[in-house]
This record gives structure tokens, C-alpha cells and sequence, in this order.
């Protein structure tokens, strides 16, 4: 049986695939049926009746709805005939009957379906002159979301994205006839991560954007396709601005990346460019105070500072720490000037050396829908990538993957079926050896001598077989468990217990910043070069020397913990971009303070920045051109939406001027001066980016290929790590991301100040032995220091453990990490 | 509907209604019927309940609930009066009884007493036009109604069982 | 010698021409108006400087949906509209006009911002003098656009 078929719409025959809704078919011949309900990422429903057709039958023509209809072979329809023209008017001029028809101040006119369908099918004038229905406008959904409940035609999209794709079924359909309204379970919540994503669907105005209400027409926006910088997802995205002020984010398709769906951090989190705290100056320490002064002025003191370090102590005192946040090419630029121009390797990010990451990050993101098995390591995708979340959710329901977790926390996506595992910090690599062990068992393998000893139970023995069975598995393992104390052998064990059930190749990483992966490919690393080649590696810095007309030096640099660490010694500079250890870790502040000299490129006045003896301005990535990488080694163009603020120029621009007085001599390798050339340099330095270019990379970007760089994985012994228990602290610090932090960006965002819990959180036991209830104010101490916060009882905390999201305002994790950071022993009181 | 309307509902109650339909797809309707049997009425926390014991949605439970005039979300008076404004109830006078209950009890028709002693209800068409305007108390059938008879009748009943718990 | 005879010709045309001119100057009076010293005759159609008007009870017709920035053929008028407070509204319903602006070096008061209101919130108006010292005086805001001293008129009312 043939998968093409024809089917006749208005007596002309075209060809169609079998089982596709009729809706899809028209389209593709040019007949745009109309609908509300329907919509290609959600369920056919049939609610609205919009898409009425006739069709013949062996009983005569009946009207079908075409969006929940599949075509069939010979199917023959009627969409221009007089009784299905007839049968749109009159379900038009229903729907109109209670539509205030207030479009002159609805966020909607202008891009609203209902309004294109009147205006296209519509009967032109009513029957009804009667009052129409009140019901609730203005009515808050959620701190994000309005619903208008008069507006609403009540196509279910809402409903069905919640439940079909969030699975969080929170808004319902309710009471009956003309009262039937969309609402929330009397004080229910709308807490979905995407709930965003039901303004885009809404076909009518009746789901606005809260905090962006009112603040724009949709004819007069400039459109700037780009992405989202919040996590290493990547989400297509589109930004509004008018005016050179934006005005809001919505989502843009990309099936390979985020589907159709942005999350709400995404999509709200869009005040970055109109924030009062924004640098829009150069900054200097002038007689101790930073003082506003020109660009050149600044430039100028840059060159002299670090000169004056170079000539006094080598270039080898110096360092730069990029970004993670930073675009590919801000951090190609930064490595470009400190490896070339002022020869050193200390250069690292945040999320570099340190970070266990793969290398290539995660293999596809797409995959995820495929997947028949979840594995999720150390990492939250609801927290941490919440579109991936909805992917693995649908994959979880959909195709019934089992989902395995093991993470100190019992994650969201914990209430699938599966396994969940919730070791105690320290315990990991036990239980990944038994995991692994159970595998090797399972599969009739020789069981090592060293892992002889492992026990096992019959859940992890289930979990070793569900793995092993596996046949298209999604594997990831987060930062959670990629850095810090005891690390390697956790990184180590877990790859053991994937290699030995025969998925090694498909474990990825999920890296927690937009660009960690971009930082990584550009060389923002002390002993890799752009293209992820190693220092180490004499051809490839003799093709760098021979683009950047330079010579490099070979010698290893510091790290980013071992800059910080030297700062009191051997590094008497830093150029910072984009890079805030004063905020993050208060004891990083005195070491800095130390330091000779200090640059910081930065959006805001940080910890940092505050400390710093030149502050340059930098324009945000709505405000520059650049190229970021995702987490599936996607790169991504975000071109530039509005003009910087004040006299805040893009990163890369300040490099370029900066190198060029530094070393007027080397002025004709600093010559790029647009990205899109800056980006083919690049893509001459980093082999891995080879054919790609600033247009070529379209809109939905280019990926380097997994397979380009090949690690052989096998199951290898490793060196355990104990964690000393300490009587004086009896607690077990766990750190991660939570989506609603108390980050840079969200701090320049006022409308999402009450968003998410933002406490240490305990698990109930423990904060009943300590008296503690949720939101009493607590002070966390280790042996480094101390935080204050409030609490908050959660029963998917491991019980002896205390959950301390990174980016806690007044509350920095950094403040209590010692050598065993981050699993730091920790006390209450 | 807020919670606090609705505390020291004895969710305990609910227990055998749920074990009856333990598994069984499709009883979300019987299954409202009789919790409202046993509460009067379905309090939030029963419909919050019903829906962790069946997997369905609470949205979708409460959707049912507001979806069918069976279901009752307020808790109702001792006493229950249906008006009837079907089309010959109202040409005959419905609106005026509502009005002169409103005057005498107090309540508009959804509304029950602040005592809890009478709810009024409307309803439309009770199949006896020939009897408009039709009035039924505690299931009595009361054809031909005036203002003075109906407010008469109600004050007798309410008044009769008015200050005991039924 | 047709030369000599449209010499002749041309000179009793113009003897012609001037003739009625004189007759003219003393036997009608003059049309055109000594401006500003006697006031201008202004026509009900007549479009003259914008005005935004309000309701009787004093809130602004305004309701800031942009249609009249949308519908100018200049890009003379910028709105920016904001959401009223309940307690104190601007206007009527939700939203009003925060900024409105109109640029009268670019307008040429062709009317398509009255015509595209859906509360008859602008107008334009009788106010004819215009002329300001300064190029930035030009740019009308808000409340000089607002203080009409009529509220509630509709000034084409018969259109």
C-alpha cells in the first residue's frame, strides 16, 4: 500500500500522504482551511468547528471537520461550496456572539487568527445585537500570564499544551454553554516552566504576556530572529523590539533544537537591555574611585596596566577569564589577544577546566524525542533546560521510555516510571559500580576483581537491565556531578556503568550556559586552542601562529580556580569579561583586591566590577552581532535586535580596539570588522567550525558533528575519593541551578523578582529535628564561611543533605566551599 | 470557592466510595455522585482527593463538576426550593416570586440562607406548565403560585424544622 | 507686416487687461484677509492643529491602541500606551496612552488619524498658528495635545 494517495478538494485532485489530517493536505496544495483548535504540535480535537468542509459520501455530502479528519484514498471534499462557506460563517458568527471585539486594545491585533478569519471568512454582520456575555477580563493566570475569559473562544490550546506537552494538566474547561469558562482549579497554581508558550498558541487575545501587556503593537515590531542565552539549550527564539527597546520574546520553531516552546525565563526575562543598572561608560580607578571616562581614556589605561605587569613580572603574571554567557566570538577574541598579543595561557571560564564535561557536550537534542530510555545523571532538566524537559516528558508518556535519575534531589521528572536513585554526596561512585557491576553481570561479562565487591539490589539490578536493553537511550550527566571534590571518580564510574551497557558513545553532557560549549570550542581553556586541539599540539599552534601572524607560547596556563588561587602571587593582572568570582564566592574578593591590576567587561556594576581598576561597558547579546554554541555543538547566530546602551559597545569590538593599541604593530591581524568576518576567522582557527559562515548558518544554525572528535570509552578502575564526615557538620551540601535564580538576568527583570522558592531547602526530617519550618531565616555554615537565607521544607531533599541553588541573592554557594567543595560539609545555626 | 469555606470536611469519609471504584476507568461521574451522598455537596478537597485516587486531572474533575447541574460546589441549605422559569413559569410569574423571596429570606435564587436553612434554586421547565408558576419545596410540587401563598409555605417548612440540624 | 500689427495687438490687450485691474481696485473690496491683525474665517471642516479629547466625566478618550500612529502616512504621531490603574484610571477600560506625540513638521493633516480612531480621542482642530521660535516646539506632547477647551466635541459630527 502506497503512502501517496490523491484526494479531490473543489474538483482539483492532489496528491496527499496517507493519514495526515486534511488541514495539512490543503495547505500544501494552497488551501489554507481555517482553524482555532487545530495546530500541528498539539492533538487534533475538533473544538472549534472553524475548519467545517464537506465531503462526499455514499450517503450524500456531511460536513467533516478537516483538521480531524486523516485524508484517504479518493477522498473527495468540498471547501468552496455554498453549504460549507455557510457552515464557517455561521461557527464564525458564533464564536463572535460573546467576543467583546475590543481589538483596539488587545495585545493580539494585529497577529490574531480570529481577527485574519473574520476578516477572510467571516459573515460581516451579526444577527445578535443582544447583550453579550460578561465574564472575567484582566483575571491573572499566574504572575506571567492574563487570561481574558471574554476573548476566549475556547479552542482548548491551552489545555492541551499543559497536558500534552508540560504534562501538567492545570487549566481546565468549566461550568457550561455560554458560561463555559478556561480557568485553574480554585487556588490551583499555573507553575509549568513553559506556561509562556499558551500566549503564542492562543489564537485570540485572551492569554496575554503580563509583563509585556500593552507595551507594543504587533505592526509596528522589528523582528529580529535569534536565540536564547539563558541555558545550553539554545531555544529559537524571536525578538520584538520597536524603537530599539524590546518589547518581548517569542518562541521560533526549530524541531532540531526547542520544537516550537521557549520557557518562561526565556520569554520574560527580556528587561537585560532596558535595565537602569546597566554600564553605559567606561569606568576608572581614579584617586580610588571608579569615575566615568572616555572609551580612549580607558583603552588607553588597559594598555598601560597591563604593559606595565607584562614588563614587570612576564606576560606569564597575566590571565583572562572569559565567559560561559559570552558570544563565540567575545571569547575567540579574548584568547586571540592574551595568547597572541600578550602571550600567555591563563585563560580559562568558570565552567571550564574544572568542569568534567565532554567535550562535544550532548550528541543530539532531537534525539530526545526518540528515546525508548531516559538516563539522567547528576543534572535537572526541568531546572536547568526546561524545553529538553518537555521533550523528555513527551517521550516519557508518548513512547513510554522508562526514566532512570540518579541525583541527590528526586527531580521533577522522577515521577515517571522507572528507577530513581538518590545518592547521598560521596556515594555515587558505589552506586555506579554496582550499576555497573549488575550490567556486566547481566550481559554474561567477566566482573573485574575491583568491582567484585559492589552490592547490588534488585532495583539496581532492574535499572542495569533497563539500560542494557535499551535500544535508543538519552543519556545525560549534568554539572552537578562533573566538578568539585570527588568528581573524577563519580564522572569516571557513571561513564563505566554506560560503556559497560553498551551505550558509551551516546553519553553526553548537559552544560548548564548558553555558550560553555562555544567558550570550550573558542580556546577559553588553559591548554586547548580554538577547535578544541591541544596546546599541546605543535601543528596546531603553528597554523594559529601562521593566522594570527604571532608566535604562541607553549607553556600550560592557570586555571580559573588557579588564577584566583594565584592571584596573591604569581598573577598580578586579570582582564575578567563577562566573569563575576567576587559575587560568586565572596572570598575570591580579597584575592582579587590583591591583584596589580584589574579589568572587568561587564553589563553590570558586579561584586567584581567594583572592584576592578578599568570597567568597560559591554553590549548585551541583544545589542551585538555574535555566534553562540549549544549544548549540541549547534552554532547559532544572535544577531544584533536594538543599539547598545549609553556608550556600551559589543565584545568583540572592544577586543579589537584594545589589541590594536596594545600592539600597533600587529594592527593587520586585528583588521575583522564586522562578525560575520570575525566568524570566518574563526572558522579558520577552529577546524571543527570549517564551512560554516555567518550567512550559511541560517536560522537554525549548523552543528559540528559528534563523530568529529572520537573518545574511546572503556571500563576503567579509577581512584576513589572519600568524604571525611565532620561531627561539628553534620550536613551534606548539594549545590545546582534552579531556573528561577537570583541571576544577573533576572535581577535586571522587576516582573520576575517573586518567581520560584528561592531558600536553601531541607528535607523534612531534618528540618524537624533543627525546629525549622518553611521560610524561617537560617544561616548555613562550613568551615569557609557562612550564608544566611531562608529555609524551605521539601520532601525531595535526601534526607542529611541541604539544597543551596547557585545565585542566591545575599546568599552565594561559594561562600561555604572548602577543598570539598561543592560537597562541603555544612551546619545549621 | 476558597478552602477556608470549606474546612473540617472529614476527607476519611471518601474512603469507601474510592475503594469501591479502585481502578475502574470511566466511574469519575458515580464516583462524584456518591461523595456528593455522603458531603451534601463536593468541597474542593473531595475533588482534589477524587482526582489523586483516579489519576484523572483535578481540572478535568472539576470540570466534570461544573459541567453538570447535579453537582453542587457550595454547601446547600436544609431546605431546598426550586423556582421553575421555564418559558410559562415566567411569562406567569417566576420573577416576582424571586423577588419577593429575596425581600422576605433574603436570598437570590443560588443562594442559600446565612443560617443554612433554605438554598433556592432555579430550574428550567419542570414539565407542569399547566400548573405555572410551579414551585417545589423539599420535593413537594406546588402548582399556581402567588407571592403571600409561596412565602407562606416556605416560612411554615423552614420555620417548622428551622433551627435543627436534618 | 503681421510684426507691426502684434505689436499693436499686444499693446490694447494689455491697455485691456490693465483697464479691468483699475476698475477693479476701486470698484471691489479686497478678499484676501490682513491676517493676524483680522480673524480668519475657519470652516467646520477645516483641519487644523491636533487635539485629544476627553469624555464629560474628564477621562481621556484616548484608549493608546496605536491605530492612529498606524494609519499616518507620515509616521508623524508616536503613541506609547501603559496599562491604567484600576483606582486611577486615565482613560476608560485597560490601557491607555502614556506618551502621545505628534510631530508637526511632519504632519500634513490629511485627517487619516481621526478617521482611523476608534473613540474620536484625536481631532484635528481649528487652532491654525502653528509657528513656534523653536524646532523643538514642533513636537507636541501629551498635554499640549490634551486641553481642549470642549470636551466631547465631535467636530465632524455630520461627516
Amino acid at each position: 500500500m502506497s503512502d501517496l494517495i490523491t484526494i479531490t478538494i473543489d474538483g482539483k485532485e492532489i496528491p496527499a500522504q496517507r493519514g495526515e489530517m486534511l488541514t495539512k493536505a490543503a495547505r500544501r496544495a494552497g488551501i489554507e482551511i481555517p482553524v482555532f483548535c487545530g495546530h500541528p504540535k498539539l492533538d487534533p480535537i475538533g473544538a472549534c468547528r472553524m475548519c467545517l468542509v464537506e465531503q462526499e459520501t455514499p450517503r450524500g455530502r456531511a460536513l467533516i471537520t478537516a483538521c480531524t479528519t486523516p485524508v484517504s484514498e479518493g477522498m473527495v471534499i468540498h471547501y468552496g461550496s455554498e453549504k460549507a462557506v455557510d457552515a464557517r460563517q455561521g461557527t464564525l458568527e458564533m464564536i463572535l456572539i460573546n467576543h467583546p471585539l475590543d481589538c483596539p486594545i488587545c495585545d493580539k491585533g494585529g497577529e490574531c487568527p480570529l481577527q485574519d478569519h473574520t476578516l477572510a471568512h467571516g459573515p460581516g454582520k451579526s444577527h445578535f445585537w443582544e447583550e453579550k456575555h460578561h465574564k472575567a477580563k484582566n483575571y491573572p493566570l499566574s504572575d506571567l500570564i492574563l487570561l481574558d475569559q471574554e476573548r476566549c473562544i475556547l479552542c482548548w490550546r491551552c489545555i492541551r499544551y499543559l497536558g500534552e506537552w508540560e504534562d501538567k494538566p492545570q487549566l481546565g474547561l468549566f461550568h457550561r454553554g455560554g458560561e463555559t469558562v478556561i480557568d485553574k482549579f480554585p487556588d490551583g497554581e499555573l507553575d509549568a516552566y513553559t506556561s509562556g508558550s499558551i500566549i503564542d498558541l492562543c489564537p485570540v487575545g485572551a492569554l496575554t504576556n503580563r509583563p509585556a501587556r500593552f507595551s507594543y503593537r504587533p505592526w509596528e515590531l522589528r523582528k529580529t530572529p535569534s536565540i536564547c542565552t539563558h541555558c545550553g539549550q539554545g531555544c529559537n527564539l524571536r525578538i520584538d523590539s520597536r524603537d530599539d527597546i524590546v518589547r518581548r520574546h517569542v518562541a521560533r520553531e526549530n524541531v532540531a533544537v526547542n520544537d516550537e516552546w521557549i520557557c518562561d525565563k526565556g520569554r520574560f526575562a527580556d528587561d537585560i537591555s532596558v535595565s537602569p543598572a546597566r554600564l553605559q561608560q567606561p569606568l576608572a580607578r581614579i584617586a580610588g574611585q571608579l569615575q566615568p571616562v572616555s572609551w580612549a581614556e580607558a583603552l588607553q589605561r588597559v594598555v598601560s596596566g597591563l604593559k606595565g605587569v607584562a614588563e614587570r613580572h612576564g606576560p606569564a603574571a597575566i590571565g583572562a577569564i572569559g565567559s560561559a554567557k559570552a558570544s563565540n566570538e567575545a571569547n575567540y577574541l579574548l584568547g586571540k589577544f592574551m595568547r597572541g598579543v600578550i602571550g600567555s595561557n591563563n585563560l580559562d571560564h568558570r565552567e571550564g577546566a574544572a568542569l568534567l564535561a565532554d567535550p562535544r557536550g550532548l550528541p543530539s537534542l532531537e534525539a530526545a524525542r526518540h528515546a525508548d530510555l531516559i538516563l539522567l545523571m547528576g543534572c535537572d532538566p526541568s531546572e536547568e533546560m526546561p524545553v529538553l524537559a518537555t521533550l523528555l516528558k513527551r517521550a516519557a508518556i508518548r513512547q513510554a521510555a522508562a526514566v532512570v535519575i540518579v541525583h541527590p534531589r528526586r527531580i521533577e521528572l522522577a515521577r515517571y516510571p522507572g528507577h530513581c536513585f538518590q545518592p547521598a554526596p560521596g556515594e555515587e561512585p558505589a552506586l555506579f559500580d554496582a550499576l555497573t557491576r549488575a550490567t556486566l553481570a547481566g550481559r554474561g561479562e567477566p566482573i573485574p576483581a575491583w568491582l567484585a565487591g559492589a552490592a547490588e539490589d534488585a532495583q539496581i539490578t532492574a535499572a542495569a537491565n533497563a539500560l542494557a536493553a535499551a535500544q535508543r537511550p538519552f543519556i545525560l550527566y549534568g554539572s552537578d556531578y562533573a566538578w568539585g571534590f570527588g568528581a573524577r571518580a563519580i564522572v569516571a564510574s557513571l561513564t563505566n556503568w554506560v560503556t559497560a551497557a553498551g551505550h558509551g558513545d551516546r553519553l553526553g553532557f548537559l552544560h548548564a550556559q548558553a555558550n560553555s560549549q562555544g567558550a570550550g570550542d573558542m580556546g577559553m581553556l588553559p591548554d586547548f586552542l580554538p577547535g578544541r586541539r591541544p596546546l599541546a599540539d605543535a601543528k596546531a599552534r603553528g597554523d594559529l601562529e601562521a593566522l594570527w601572524q604571532t608566535e604562541l607560547p607553549s607553556q600550560p596556563g592557570l586555571t580559573y580556580g588557579g588564577m584566583l588561587a594565584s592571584a596573591r602571587g604569581r598573577i598580578k593582572a586579570l582582564y575578567l569579561l563577562g566573569a563575576n568570582p567576587a559575587g560568586e564566592k565572596p572570598a575570591d574578593a580579597a584575592a582579587l583586591k590583591a591583584l596589580d591590576f584589574l579589568v572587568v567587561q561587564e553589563l553590570f556594576l558586579t561584586e567584581t566590577a567594583q572592584l576592578a581598576d578599568v570597567v568597560l561597558p559591554a553590549a548585551s547579546y541583544v545589542e551585538g552581532d555574535g555566534t553562540f554554541t549549544n549544548s549540541e555543538r549547534r552554532v547559532q547566530r544572535a544577531p544584533q535586535a536594538v543599539k547598545p546602551v549609553g556608550n556600551a559597545a559589543p565584545d568583540w569590538l572592544i577586543l579589537t580596539h584594545l589589541a590594536r593599541a596594545y600592539a600597533p604593530e600587529r594592527a593587520a591581524a586585528w583588521s575583522t570588522t564586522s562578525v560575520a568576518a570575525l566568524f570566518a576567522e574563526i572558522t579558520q582557527a577552529a577546524p571543527l567550525y570549517a564551512g560554516m559562515t555567518w550567512e550559511n548558518l541560517g536560522a537554525g544554525g549548523r552543528q559540528w558533528p559528534w563523530q568529529a572528535l572520537s573518545l574511546q570509552r572503556s571500563v576503567q578502575p579509577y581512584k576513589p575519593a572519600a568524604l571525611p564526615a565532620d561531627p561539628a557538620y553534620p550536613l551534606r551540601l548539594v549545590v545546582g541551578n534552579q531556573l528561577w535564580d537570583d541571576g544577573v538576568v533576572l535581577a535586571a527583570s522587576p516582573a520576575l523578582a517573586q518567581q520560584g522558592i528561592k531558600a536553601a531547602r531541607l528535607h523534612p526530617t531534618d528540618a524537624a529535628a533543627l525546629g525549622l519550618h518553611s521560610g524561617d531565616a537560617i544561616t548555613l555554615r562550613s568551615r569557609s564561611g557562612s550564608v544566611r537565607t531562608t529555609v524551605h521544607v521539601d520532601d525531595a531533599i535526601k534526607p542529611g543533605t541541604v539544597f543551596l541553588p547557585y545565585s542566591l541573592a545575599g546568599a552565594p554557594a561559594g561562600a561555604l566551599f572548602d577543598e570539598y567543595a561543592p560537597r562541603s560539609a555544612v551546619g545549621v545555626g | 470557592m476558597d478552602m477556608q469555606s470549606h474546612a473540617g470536611v472529614d476527607l476519611d469519609l471518601l474512603e469507601d466510595v474510592l475503594a469501591q471504584y479502585q481502578g475502574q476507568r470511566g466511574a469519575l461521574i458515580p464516583i462524584l455522585q456518591k461523595a456528593q451522598d455522603v458531603y451534601g455537596y463536593l468541597p474542593p478537597q473531595v475533588l482534589q482527593r477524587i482526582a489523586r485516587s483516579t489519576g484523572v486531572a483535578v481540572s478535568k474533575v472539576y470540570g466534570v463538576a461544573t459541567f453538570y447541574a447535579q453537582f453542587y460546589l457550595q454547601k446547600r441549605g436544609r431546605h431546598i426550593l426550586k423556582l421553575c422559569d421555564g418559558t410559562a413559569c415566567h411569562v406567569k410569574g417566576t420573577p416576582v416570586l424571586a423577588t419577593a423571596l429575596e425581600d422576605h429570606f433574603g436570598v437570590q435564587p443560588g443562594q442559600t440562607t446565612e443560617d443554612g436553612a433554605l438554598t433556592v434554586e432555579v430550574v428550567y421547565c419542570l414539565g407542569s406548565c399547566a400548573l405555572a408558576p410551579v414551585a417545589v419545596l423539599d420535593g413537594q410540587v406546588m402548582g399556581r403560585m402567588r407571592q403571600e401563598m409561596l412565602v407562606r409555605t416556605v416560612q411554615k417548612q423552614v420555620g417548622a424544622a428551622g433551627g435543627e440540624e436534618v | 507686416m503681421s510684426g507691426f500689427k502684434d505689436v499693436l495687438d499686444g499693446a490694447a490687450e494689455i491697455a485691456k487687461a490693465m483697464g479691468f485691474t483699475l476698475k477693479t481696485l476701486v470698484s471691489e473690496p479686497p478678499v484676501t484677509v490682513e491676517y493676524p491683525d483680522e480673524p480668519m474665517t475657519i470652516y467646520p471642516r477645516f483641519r487644523g492643529r491636533h487635539e485629544l479629547r476627553r469624555y464629560e466625566n474628564g477621562l481621556e478618550r484616548c484608549i493608546g491602541c496605536c491605530l492612529c500612529e498606524a494609519a499616518c502616512p507620515t509616521g508623524a504621531i508616536h503613541v506609547e500606551a501603559a496599562e491604567n490603574d484600576p483606582a486611577h484610571p486615565t482613560s476608560p477600560g485597560e490601557r491607555y496612552a502614556s506618551v502621545y506625540e505628534v510631530n508637526l513638521m511632519r504632519c500634513i493633516f490629511c485627517g487619516d488619524c481621526e478617521a482611523a480612531c476608534p473613540t474620536e480621542a484625536v481631532v484635528l482642530g481649528h487652532t491654525i498658528d502653528l509657528a513656534v521660535y523653536n524646532r523643538r516646539d514642533m513636537l507636541l506632547t501629551k498635554e499640549q495635545l490634551l486641553n481642549p477647551p470642549d470636551p466631547n466635541t465631535v467636530i465632524r459630527g455630520d461627516w
